[in-house]
């Protein structure tokens, strides 16, 4: 059987697991500063990785993963290089700062028909940072290929592919031919970690990068976001009434008759 | 020349449909849709795709000024490329100033293939709407870095299109006056879909989103006993309530101890019952912003620094363990 090639697209932001006092907000800037917290592979991005991995695992499969930035941080893409990844090409350019989804999804489908020939596109279903979740759609229908949504499983079939699409309640089976795009859902499972030996050899395998003269992209035609105001949210926005006891049992009891005394039940 | 002006003033909202009935989200969004057409004097519009809808169009007329319709056989279930074609059609001929759409999965999957073919810009996961009052504007608000910042975003080109978090809006009360019913007729060629459904696995049906309380658990519930307890709890809480429901964060999906179709937060369930009780759930902006419509929050957690004590209005510092059977007992025994 030929080999199947793979695009994952993977972005790098903020670690979304930082406490609240880790993201200060510039009011004026209009823009997040992140307090000791360090950028990572969104984590939706890496369930598409390990999508791509787990198809990886069972069939000829090579992987580029390419990323867009206006300053790549590659010490942290360079994971997905480490855990399978064959490839990855990094769009690069102060250019690409603050771009809206469609913009973002312009660049990087340029950039795809550049790489060439492909089989299956990956993206998360949403960046966890803004959570917009249009940029993999959008470059399905720039790519005029077929697409499907929230993938909770992927498997490949002839000239196919067959995806576990998440519905409110349960999922279809959905088959579309190759090229197809998929956005992949958290339920696919957790990147796989990397051997000691795989990070070692990460360092030598090819990195690309792009700048938006490469891509021969008209600055004209990107957009920014359009942010009219950024603010902090509204704070806790309940009193916390703790309730006492001698033990844990005498606490449990008194929960209850202090929702019966107020009302509650 | 002041009718003109109005008429193209149309607020648009897509009906959500579960099954043969209108989802609950709809009335959510009539509620957004009807500020935002008295602000800008227009009007209040509906749009029905499906098949066999004279029961849900008798409906939903009592609460729109106009609702318009396409029935067709390939529309009976969520099919994307059906959907965007009818409805990006139907978005042509009546020419919206604003479309609301329901966050949900399958406006996930609608909404920006849409806004794509209208060459508009759209905002996901809105928690408010306004008019810019100088430009005309939408203003659109949406939690972002999993609710830790909220921005506004300004969308210019009309229409302007949104999808709205629910449980967010109250629901619209209904007219009393019947607005028209008007057909939108549209050839659909199987010919359209791009990719094919060859099968559907639905879950077990759950009504979590119109629980009266759910009893919910999260990464400190490790085992299949802890689950168990929670039940306990959940009978001895239908004493006091009618329905009364299992929830969980994403976490407790994961590691399979509930089915996905009570995962509550972001990319779950959003829900806003009486009473919510969150067991072992240390409180991730990503869950509270499913749970912040609830009218009040209990907490149980040993972590007394858990951010859940924040979102809270009653908290025990402790081992669920040892709680919650005591809770049972006293529930129990109290009338």
């Amino acid at each position: 059987m030929r080999e199947i090639k793979i695009i994952v697209c993977i972005k790098q932001i903020l670690d979304p697991e930082g406490s609240r006092s880790s993201y200060r907000i510039d009011v004026l800037g209009k823009k997040i500063i992140p307090v000791g917290i360090p950028p990572v592979i969104n984590p939706y991005d890496e369930n598409a990785l390990e999508a791509a991995l787990q198809l990886k695992d069972n069939l000829g499969v090579k992987i580029v993963a390419v990323n867009m930035a206006e300053r790549a941080a590659l010490p942290v893409l360079r994971k997905a290089l480490s855990v399978g990844v064959n490839e990855l090409v990094v769009l690069e350019d102060e250019k690409f700062k603050d771009l809206d989804s469609y913009s973002t999804a312009h660049v990087i489908s340029t950039a795809i028909k550049r790489i060439g020939e492909y089989d299956i596109i990956l993206v998360g279903r949403q960046a966890a940072d803004w959570d917009c979740g249009q940029v993999g759609l959008i470059i399905a229908e720039i790519l005029q290929i077929p697409s499907i949504n929230l993938a909770q499983k992927v498997r490949v079939e002839d000239n196919s592919v067959i995806v576990e699409k998440l519905k409110r309640n349960g999922y279809e089976v959905v088959k579309a031919p190759v090229p197809a795009l998929i956005t992949v859902s958290n339920e696919i499972g957790d990147l796989r970690l990397p051997s000691l030996k795989a990070i070692k050899e990460a360092n030598k395998k090819p990195v690309t990068v792009w700048n938006i003269a490469d891509l021969e992209i008209d600055p004209k035609n990107l957009e920014t976001r359009k942010i009219y105001k950024l603010s902090a949210p509204p704070p806790a926005f309940r009193k916390c009434v703790f309730i006492g006891g001698q033990s844990p049992q005498e606490k449990g009891e008194n929960l209850a008759v202090k929702l019966k005394e107020e009302g509650v039940i | 020349m002041e009718n003109q002006k109005s008429s193209n003033k149309k607020v648009l909202v897509l009906v959500e449909r579960k099954r043969e009935e209108i989802a609950p989200i709809t009335f959510e969004l009539l509620n957004a849709g009807k500020e935002l057409a008295v602000k800008q004097e227009g009007t209040l519009c509906t749009a029905v795709l499906g098949y066999k809808l004279k029961d849900i169009l008798n409906e939903i007329a009592y609460f729109s000024d106009e609702t318009y319709f396409i029935e067709n056989a390939l529309l009976l279930n969520f099919d994307v490329d059906f959907y965007v074609y009818a409805f990006e059609k139907l978005c042509r001929t009546i020419n919206p100033s604003v479309i609301l759409m329901g966050h949900t999965n399958d406006n996930l999957d609608l909404a920006p293939r849409l806004a794509f073919k209208l060459d508009v810009k759209l905002v996901t996961d809105c928690i408010s709407l306004d008019i810019e009052p100088k430009n005309s504007h939408l203003l659109c608000t949406k939690p972002i870095y999993g609710g830790n910042a909220v921005a506004i975003f300004e969308t210019i080109k009309k229409p302007h299109m949104v999808t709205v978090r629910p449980k967010v809006f109250q629901p619209i009360g209904h007219n009393l006056n019947k607005g028209k019913i008007i057909s939108f007729d549209l050839p659909l060629e199987k010919s359209i879909a791009r990719t094919e459904i060859i099968d559907e696995f639905l879950g077990q049906s759950v009504n979590i989103e119109n629980a009266d309380v759910i009893v919910a658990g999260g990464r400190g519930i490790k085992t299949i006993d802890g689950i168990k307890l929670l039940e306990e709890l959940i009978e001895a809480l239908k004493k006091y309530f009618d329905k009364v429901e299992l929830g969980g964060t994403r976490p407790l999906v994961q590691s399979s101890l509930i089915p996905r179709s009570r995962q509550i937060g972001q990319t779950g369930e959003k829900v806003n019952p009486q009473l919510y009780i969150a067991i072992g759930i240390s409180g991730s902006s990503q869950h509270l912003s499913g749970v912040v419509g609830s009218k009040k929050i209990v907490a149980v957690n040993r972590d007394a620094d858990a951010p859940i004590f924040d979102a809270a209005d009653y908290g025990i510092v402790g081992q669920y363990e040892n709680i919650i059977p005591t809770l049972i007992k006293k529930l129990k025994e109290l009338s």
